[in-house]
C-alpha cells in the first residue's frame, strides 16, 4: 500500500524538471527523504532537498512583534490553521516500464500540479538507486527501511574516496567495508585488501576476539618499522629519493648497481645500501663519488632498503585476506610515502603481471601520500597513486582514497574516484573542492553534507544512480583504539601507572 | 507644471490641510466633555458624544464574513471569479478555543458570467453578485452555527453604487439582494445574533453633518472648513484609543435615502452607526448594526467592546480578527486567477479579448 505524503502546488518555478514542490499532508517526510510521482512517463523518483513551513500569519515581522508585545497571536488568530510544510523536491530520474522490466530514465517532463505524492517504494527506491542484492552492505538508507547493498564493481573499480572531517566515522565506514569484503562469499568474487594505515586504526582486525567478530585469521599486520624494501629489485625507488642528481652521477650510481646486480645473477646473493655505497667510493673517490655516498648514507639511516622485501606482498595479499600496513610507529613522513609508493607501486605491478589478485588499497590519511601542490621530491608515493587512480580499472587495482582535508589531496586522483562517500564535511574549502570534483553534489546536496550527523553519510558517483543519504552501518569487528572516549583514555592511563608504581614498589 | 514642482506642491497643500484640519479639531475639542441631551435633538440618541468602551472578557461564538472578487471581460461577456469565506470564533474568557469554517475548505473561486451589461451596469452586478454570495453564507452561518455576533466586511446596507437605473438589466438582482439582506436581518433577530457592518476607510459624512446642523448651529459656532473633512479624519481627532462615538441612525429621513426606501421600515429605521477607535495610530472604525430595543447605548457598548477587543492588536492597524482570518480565506490568488482567465484567453481569438489586453506594447 503505497503511502500518500503529499500534493505537488504551482509556483512559479515548480513543478519542472529540476524542482518539484509539494505540501505535506503526511508529517512523515524528511530532508534527505525520498519521494515518489507518478506521472506522463512513469515513476518520478525525488530528494528531499528542503522543507519550509509558512503561516501567513507571520509573514510581516513587523506584525508579528507588534502583536506579540501585548497580545499572543495564538490567543487571537488560529494560526495553526495556516501552518503548511512545503518540501522543494529535486528529481532524480524516473523509473519506466520497457516491457517486464524496469529502466532508470532522465526526467524530461514535470509532473502536473495537483499530483499526488507517495512515499518511495522499498522496491522502487532499490531499483532505482542501483543497489544490488549481492552488494556491500554498508548502512541503511535514511529514512526508508532499505539496505544500503552497493554493487562492489561499481563502487570500487573505477576508485572511492572517503571524505570527512575528523572524528566524523570514516575509520569506521572504512572498517565496514573491510567487513564486507572479507566476509564476502567466494562465488561473488573477493578482493584481497590493502590498508595504508598512518595512525593504527585498523589493528584491531588483527586481535583475536570473542566479544567482537573476529577476522584475525583473515589479517596480516605489517609494522612500518619491520618493512624493508629489496635494493635489488627497486633501482627506479632508490633514483627518485635521491632526487635531482646529475647525469655523471646517475652513471656512477647504474654502473655500481648494475655491476653488484651481476655479482647477485652469479651467485652472491642480493646487496644492501651499504654495499652499493661501498662499490661506488670503492671505484673512485672524488667529490661526486662523495656526494652520492653521502646521500646513500641519509637513505640508510631511513632503514627501508634491504637485501630482501620483509614481508613479501606476494604471500600476504590473497583473496579475502586483509593486509595493514601500520605505519603508526614511524615518525618520519619520508619514509612513511615511501612505504606507500612502495607498496603501492608493488601492488599495482604484481596486479598487471596477475601475480596477485585482484585488490583494494585502502589509503587513510590520502591527502599525506597523495598531496595537492608539492614538489615530486617531496611527494614521492603521488605518482604511483595517481597511476592507480588513472590506469588501475583496467587491472583490477582499485583505490580507496580516505581524507580528512580533501582540499590538500591531489585534485587528479580525487577526480579519477568515480564514487565519493561524504560523511560530515564542514570546513568550506573541503566542501567546496569536493562539490567541485562530483557533478552530483549540487548547492542542495553541499548544504546538507555540512549539517550531517556522525555516522550519516552521503554516497555520490558510479556506485549509485542517484545521491544517497545513508547511515553507516553498526560495525561488527573491534572498535579502534581511537574510538575510546577521552574519558576513558585517561582513565587507563591513571590505572596503567598506577599498576606500574605498585610493581615497581613490589620491586623494589 | 513640471511633476517634481508639482510633487512640492502637493505635498505642500496636504501638509497645510492637515494643519487646518489639526486646528479645527482643537477648536472642537469641547466636544468631548458635552452632554447631547441638552440639545434635544431626536438625532442625538445618546447622553454623550464620546464613551470609554468597556472592557469585557470575550466568550461565545464570533462569526465573520468576507469575499475575494475579479472580474474581467472578454467581447462583452463579464467573467467573475468570486470566493466567498465564513468563519466561526468560539472564545473562552478572551481566548480562541475553536474555529469553524464555512465551506470546510478553501474552495475553488465560483465563476459567475454576466453578458451584455453596460459599464455602470456591470459595475453594480459586480458588488451585487458578491454581496448576495457574503449574505448567501452569513444566513448559513447563523443557521449551523448560532454565533453571537456575525460581522461583515463592509457596510450592512447596500451602497449608492449597487443601486442599478430603474431600466437596467440588473435591477431585479439588486431587489433580490434587498430581499437578501433583510432576510439576513430577520434571521440574526430570530436568532439572537448581532449583524455588526465592519467598515475601513469609511468615507461617509452623516456625522459631520449632525455636528454642524445639531450641535454647532445651536451654539452658534460656524467652522466653515469643517464640510471639507470626513467622519473618519474628524472622529479620528476627537476620539482616543479606547473610546467609541456616539452612535446615530444610518439616515435621518429613510424615505430620502436611495437605499433604505427600498428596505422594510422595521428595519431601514433602526440602523444606526458609530466609530469607534481601537488602534492608536489607525483611522476610527465605522461600526454599523440594527437597534433591536431602545437601549441604543447598551447595544452600542456590547457591540464597541467586542470589536475592540478582537481588533486592537495592533498599534498601526484596527480590523475583527475574524474578519481577518476570513479574508485570509478568501483573498484569490494571482495564480488561481491566472488559471481561469489565461485558459479562456488561450481559447478564443485574440480579437475578442479586450483591447487593453491586446496592446503589443
Amino acid at each position: 500500500m503505497r503511502k500518500e505524503v503529499g500534493v505537488v502546488v504551482s509556483t512559479q518555478d515548480s513543478p519542472s524538471v529540476s524542482e518539484v514542490n509539494f505540501v505535506i499532508t503526511q508529517n512523515t517526510v524528511k530532508r534527505g527523504s525520498y519521494v515518489e510521482i507518478d506521472y506522463d512517463e512513469g515513476t518520478m523518483i525525488c530528494l528531499v532537498t528542503q522543507l519550509i513551513k509558512t503561516n501567513r500569519y507571520f509573514e510581516r515581522a513587523d506584525s508579528v512583534k507588534e502583536i506579540e508585545t501585548n497580545n499572543e497571536i495564538a490567543r487571537n488568530f488560529p494560526i495553526a490553521e495556516w501552518e503548511f510544510l512545503v518540501a522543494k523536491a529535486k528529481p532524480l530520474g524516473c523509473l519506466a516500464e520497457l516491457g517486464k522490466k524496469k529502466i532508470v530514465k532522465r526526467v524530461s517532463l514535470p509532473p502536473a500540479p495537483g499530483s499526488k505524492v507517495f512515499a518511495a517504494e522499498k522496491k522502487n527506491l532499490f531499483n532505482f538507486l542501483g543497489l544490488d542484492e549481492n552488494g556491500l552492505n554498508l548502512g541503511n538508507v535514511e529514512f526508508h527501511d532499505i539496505e544500503m547493498k552497493v554493487n562492489m564493481d561499481s563502487l570500487l573499480r573505477k576508485h572511492l574516496a572517503i571524505v570527512a572531517m575528523s572524528g566524523a566515522g570514516k575509520s569506521y565506514l572504512v572498517s565496514v567495508l573491510i567487513e564486507e569484503l572479507l566476509e564476502r562469499k567466494k562465488e561473488l568474487g573477493r578482493l584481497a585488501i590493502v590498508v595504508i594505515d598512518p595512525h593504527g586504526e585498523y589493528t584491531g582486525f588483527a586481535e583475536p576476539t570473542e566479544e567482537y567478530a573476529n577476522y584475525s585469521h583473515q589479517t596480516n599486520l605489517v609494522r612500518g618499522q619491520d618493512i624493508r624494501i629489496s635494493l635489488a629489485n627497486n633501482f627506479g625507488l632508490l633514483q627518485k629519493l635521491l632526487g635531482k642528481i646529475s647525469t655523471t652521477q646517475k652513471r656512477i650510481l647504474s654502473e655500481a648497481f648494475n655491476s653488484l646486480k651481476e655479482e647477485m645473477k652469479k651467485g652472491n646473493g642480493p646487496f644492501s645500501l651499504e654495499e652499493l655505497k661501498e662499490r661506488i667510493l670503492s671505484e673512485a673517490k672524488n667529490e661526486k663519488t662523495r656526494n652520492i655516498a653521502s646521500a646513500l648514507e641519509e637513505l640508510i639511516k631511513l632503514k627501508i632498503f634491504a637485501k630482501t622485501d620483509n614481508p613479501s606482498l606476494l604471500d600476504i595479499v590473497k583473496p579475502a585476506q586483509l593486509t595493514i600496513i601500520d605505519l603508526s610507529d614511524i615518525i618520519d613522513m619520508k619514509k612513511k610515502t615511501v612505504i606507500v609508493d612502495y607498496v603501492a607501486s608493488r601492488l599495482f605491478h604484481e596486479r598487471r603481471r596477475k601475480h596477485i589478485p585482484p585488490f583494494l588499497l585502502v589509503v587513510e590519511e590520502a591527502h599525506q601520500f597523495a598531496p595537492e601542490k608539492v614538489s615530486k621530491e617531496e611527494a614521492i608515493s603521488k605518482g604511483i597513486i595517481r597511476t592507480i587512480a588513472r590506469e588501475g580499472r583496467k587491472f583490477g587495482a582499485c583505490l580507496a582514497l580516505v581524507s580528512q582535508r580533501p582540499v590538500y589531496l591531489d585534485t587528479t586522483a580525487l577526480a579519477q574516484c568515480n564514487t565519493k562517500i561524504i560523511l560530515r564535511l564542514t570546513n568550506p574549502y573541503d566542501v567546496d573542492h569536493v562539490s567541485k570534483s562530483s557533478e552530483a553534489i549540487d548547492a542542495d546536496a553541499k548544504n546538507m553534507i555540512t549539517s550531517l550527523r556522525v555516522g550519516e553519510a552521503l554516497i555520490v558517483g558510479e556506485a549509485v544512480n542517484a545521491p544517497v543519504f545513508f547511515n553507516v552501518r553498526q560495525r561488527k569487528s573491534m572498535p579502534s583504539k581511537h574510538e575510546i572516549s577521552l574519558e576513558e583514555q585517561a582513565r587507563m592511563f591513571e590505572e596503567f601507572m598506577e599498576e606500574a608504581n605498585r610493581e615497581a614498589e613490589a620491586y623494589l | 507644471m513640471e511633476i517634481w514642482e508639482f510633487i512640492d506642491s502637493a505635498a505642500r497643500r496636504i501638509n497645510e490641510r492637515e494643519r487646518k484640519i489639526n486646528s479645527m479639531l482643537q477648536n472642537l475639542a469641547f466636544l468631548r466633555e458635552i452632554q447631547l441631551n441638552e440639545f434635544g435633538s431626536p438625532e442625538l440618541s445618546e447622553e454623550r458624544f464620546v464613551f470609554k468602551i468597556p472592557e469585557e472578557k470575550i466568550n461565545g461564538k464570533v462569526a465573520g464574513v468576507d469575499s475575494g472578487f475579479c472580474m474581467r471581460s472578454f467581447s462583452g461577456i463579464d467573467i467573475m471569479l468570486v470566493r466567498t469565506a465564513g468563519v466561526v470564533f468560539e472564545f473562552k474568557n478572551s481566548s480562541l478555543s475553536r474555529v469553524d469554517y464555512l465551506p470546510k475548505n478553501i474552495e475553488l473561486p465560483k465563476p459567475i458570467l454576466r453578458e451584455g451589461l453596460e459599464k455602470d451596469e456591470a459595475f453594480s452586478s459586480e458588488s451585487v453578485m458578491r454581496l448576495m454570495e457574503e449574505l448567501e453564507i452569513g444566513i448559513k452561518l447563523i443557521e449551523n452555527y448560532r454565533p453571537d455576533f456575525l460581522l461583515l466586511d463592509g457596510s450592512i446596507v447596500p451602497q449608492y453604487a449597487d443601486k442599478p437605473r430603474k431600466d437596467s438589466k440588473v435591477i431585479d438582482e439588486y431587489h433580490q439582494l434587498i430581499e437578501k439582506f433583510q432576510e439576513l436581518y430577520s434571521k440574526a433577530i430570530k436568532n439572537r445574533c448581532k449583524v455588526v457592518g465592519c467598515v475601513e476607510d469609511s468615507r461617509g459624512s452623516r456625522l459631520r453633518q449632525i455636528i454642524e446642523e445639531q450641535i454647532l448651529a445651536k451654539k452658534g459656532i460656524n467652522i466653515k472648513e469643517l464640510n471639507q473633512i470626513l467622519d473618519s479624519r474628524l472622529v479620528a481627532g476627537i476620539l482616543r484609543k479606547g473610546e467609541r462615538s456616539f452612535a446615530f441612525k444610518y439616515s435621518p429621513n429613510i424615505a430620502k435615502h436611495p437605499i433604505l426606501v427600498d428596505m422594510e421600515e422595521k428595519f431601514a429605521e433602526n440602523i444606526y452607526v458609530f466609530y469607534l477607535k481601537a488602534s492608536e495610530f489607525d483611522m476610527p472604525l465605522r461600526l454599523e448594526f440594527i437597534a433591536a430595543n431602545n437601549n441604543i447605548t447598551k447595544e452600542a457598548d456590547k457591540i464597541a467592546s467586542l470589536c475592540y477587543a478582537l481588533s486592537s492588536l495592533h498599534r498601526g492597524y484596527s480590523y475583527p480578527s475574524v474578519l481577518i482570518e476570513a479574508d485570509l480565506r478568501a483573498r484569490l490568488q494571482s495564480n488561481e486567477i491566472e488559471i481561469v482567465f489565461s485558459r479562456i484567453a488561450n481559447r478564443i481569438s485574440p480579437a475578442l479579448k479586450m483591447r487593453r489586453s491586446s496592446r503589443p506594447f
